[in-house]
């Protein structure tokens, strides 16, 4: 009767194995985010840090068709809700939301892709840190008196999909790999693709014993 | 001949079935694969971990400063070249990218490596740390001596690796104790923790969690072995061994011990009725292998009192803020969701989803390493079928419950204590930071528990698709560890 339930783990497996491959492949088929264009603005300094309710908009922005996603250079262990939005001759183009909880020096905020180039932009952005500070990172200006002030101009940044899939960049990736580790070189990736591949088989081989027993 | 200690050893270790020894393979390998992965020091805190295992080698105590950002000389040209803090939390930048840089990095290796190195004394926030981990890396550290900063870390990463696969072992032993029915499924806990990437990337890298992760889990497989078959003088001192072992390794170990007392309390009681002496003895050695421990660690110089007093300083900064309600709050926010009527320490944030259940889902490097929002969101699904079918089991097994009480009471207090004790330490920085320690690597030490609650849920489909729902997890797994593979690859040299 145990006997009995080998064909439905093999089945359950031989499923799940496709679909995961299928899964891989239909991800490494997309092509990775790259930058559309930025605004010229060093991540060089956190020029101010913000707690409580915050809202501004950075003027003479460009913003580049096709873009699926802004990145703000604003830091934060956990940050706020972050909302964005592409203002243009008091019109809305895009605008996009990023929920709260992300940690980073920057954060990357989805917006709808627009149809053409729009120059003479203004990216506004606003939330609310309430009792975590976020930090505003890139070129501060100086005042009149010369001293530090805390205006400044943020690096932003404008992400497109990229123009090559995950596949035709294998070999590249797999060059990067091979760069500062220890013993480094190609070996590092046939050893890793040998070491997940039998992690794999012994996964496999144990999980059809599990209807045996 | 064998001496009488050994012997038992060995004897110990041929009884655990093969299965256990593959899941430690498999857990050993993942984290080694981890360990090439995640480009150097991209792991939390790991040029502080590296730094304090320098101190040692150098100077034969631990870091005299928690000064951060203070590295021995080979070690701040390694992180320079490695444009670690460029690197760092900027999920745009890329790990070292061209053979340029690769062969700068390699030039000043080779001319440091002729230089005497001077110790700094800083060993930044592992300064703090117990010394165990770090005594048994200098291992791995003196075993590359010949080499440089990269090739000694890679070494340690794989002590680190080793350890993990001692986790996944301990799992695989804890689950058979604690749910003897079903050979299959302890198989299924101890495999899927094997497969935990979050597992796999932390016991990539150098860092003491590697171990406490496996001492944890062997403190919850040494109660369910003493629960099921009783607390003899041997048991006694082997827990007393593993508390020992745990708090020498990282201070989060102490999140453990009310959990632990009460487990001891349990089952002394449990033994008095039959032998009230040889209880009383089974403890007294507990506590004797306890003290042998931190004495020898005390007197050898490697622990020093500093390292003992930063309990009382942590505990010092947390009364010293806030009301005593304030606290309970926060520590309960932290890990739950907001009571009515309750100030909002999170707002914005469900921290049990966006904390807990995300970090465990997939957050890597310096947690700056994530998914596509619709993952996490995606992967309430299965998460969710799992706790539903760990939930039937309970329900249809519910009378062996009250039976096992005392053992799942003193599970549900050392789970607890950890939290609390994580969250106590996280409140230290609020509200400067909403969330200091929101890492789900603090969870982690309850990998065994995680595993239990497995193995629960694949007996939940009963014994008809029992194995069958056992496979689904297995290869889900397989699956979040590759797809966290490739995020990482994607994020460092894509």
């Amino acid at each position: 009767m145990k006997r009995s339930q080998a064909p439905r783990t093999r089945i359950a497996l031989g499923l799940s194995l496709v679909l995961l491959i299928v899964a891989l492949g239909l991800t490494l088929s997309k092509s990775p985010p790259s930058v559309a264009r930025w605004n010229a603005v060093e991540a060089a300094v956190e020029f101010d840090s913000i707690t409580g309710p915050f809202s501004t908009c950075q003027a003479n922005e460009v913003l580049p068709r096709g873009t699926v996603a802004i990145r703000l250079s604003l830091d934060s262990v956990l940050g706020p809700r972050v909302s964005v939005r592409a203002v243009s001759a008091g019109h809305v183009l895009t605008r996009g939301e990023r929920g709260s909880g992300w940690t980073a020096a920057d954060v990357t905020v989805p917006v709808r892709p627009l149809a053409r180039t729009a120059l003479d932009v203004s990216i506004c952005f606003a939330f609310l840190a309430k009792d975590e500070s976020v930090g505003l990172t890139g070129e501060r200006l100086a005042s009149k008196e010369g001293v530090a002030s805390n205006r400044g101009l943020l690096k932003i940044e404008y992400l497109k999909p990229g123009g090559h899939s995950w596949w035709s960049l294998v070999s590249a990736v797999a060059g990067h790999m091979a760069l500062g580790h220890a013993w480094s070189g190609a070996w590092v990736v046939l050893f890793l693709t040998i070491a997940m591949a039998t992690i794999a088989a012994i996964v496999c081989w144990l999980a059809m014993g599990l209807g045996r027993e | 001949m064998r001496a009488p200690g050994a012997t038992w050893l060995w004897a110990s270790l041929r009884r655990i079935p093969r299965e256990g020894w593959i899941c430690a393979l498999v857990a050993c390998l993942n984290a080694t694969c981890w360990s090439f992965i995640t480009p150097p020091f991209q792991i939390p805190d790991e040029p502080d971990h590296y730094s304090y295992v320098e101190q040692l080698a150098l100077t034969g105590g631990p870091p005299t400063s928690d000064n951060t950002g203070e590295y021995d000389r080979d070690e701040a040209l390694a992180l320079a070249d490695l444009h670690v803090y460029r690197v760092r939390l900027q999920p745009e930048d890329r790990a070292i990218f061209s053979t340029t840089e690769a062969q700068q990095l390699e030039r000043d290796m080779q001319q440091v490596q002729a230089t005497p190195i001077r110790a700094t004394g800083a060993g930044g926030v592992a300064a703090a740390e117990p010394p165990l981990y770090y005594v048994l890396e200098l291992i791995p550290y003196e075993l590359g001596s010949s080499g440089g900063v990269l090739d000694r870390l890679e070494l340690m990463r794989l002590l680190s690796a080793v350890m993990a696969g001692l986790t996944a072992l301990f799992v695989f032993l804890f689950v058979r104790e604690a749910l003897p029915g079903s050979r299959w499924a302890w198989l299924v806990a101890g495999l899927a923790v094997a497969l935990t990437p979050l597992l796999g990337f932390m016991s990539g890298g150098v860092t003491p969690e590697a171990m406490l992760y496996a001492v944890s889990a062997a403190a919850f497989f040494c109660l369910a072995r003493a629960f099921r078959l009783g607390l003899t003088q041997k048991r006694a001192a082997i827990i007393g061994a593993v508390i020992a072992i745990g708090l020498l390794t990282k201070l989060n170990f102490l999140g453990f011990i009310p959990g632990m007392v009460f487990a001891f309390a349990v089952l002394v009681k449990r033994q008095r009725t039959l032998a009230p002496a040889a209880a009383y003895r089974a403890v007294a050695i507990a506590v004797a292998v306890l003290a042998a421990f931190v004495a020898v660690a005390l007197l050898s110089g490697v622990l020093s009192h500093a390292q003992l007093d930063l309990p009382a300083t942590t505990h010092q900064n947390f009364t010293q803020r806030g009301s005593l309600l304030g606290k309970v709050n926060y520590i309960w926010q932290f890990f739950l969701p907001r009571l009515p009527g309750t100030p909002n320490d999170f707002p914005g944030i469900f921290t049990p989803r966006q904390i807990w259940f995300n970090g465990l889902v997939g957050l890597y490097g310096w947690l700056d390493t994530t998914f596509p929002n619709w993952v996490y969101s995606a992967a309430l699904i299965p998460a969710g079928a799992m706790a539903l079918l760990c939930i039937k089991t309970l329900i249809l097994r519910r009378g062996a419950l009250p039976s096992r009480s005392g053992e799942l009471v003193s599970y549900f207090l050392m789970a607890a204590g950890l939290l609390v004790l994580v969250g106590w330490a996280s409140y230290t920085g609020f509200p400067r930071y909403g969330g200091a320690y929101a890492e789900s690597r603090y969870l982690l030490p309850l990998l065994a528990l995680m595993g239990a609650g497995l193995a629960l849920a694949a007996r939940g489909a009963g014994r008809r698709w029992g194995p069958t729902v056992g496979v689904l997890i297995l290869v889900l797994f397989l699956a979040h560890d590759l797809f966290s593979q490739l995020q990482v690859i994607s994020r460092y040299y894509g």
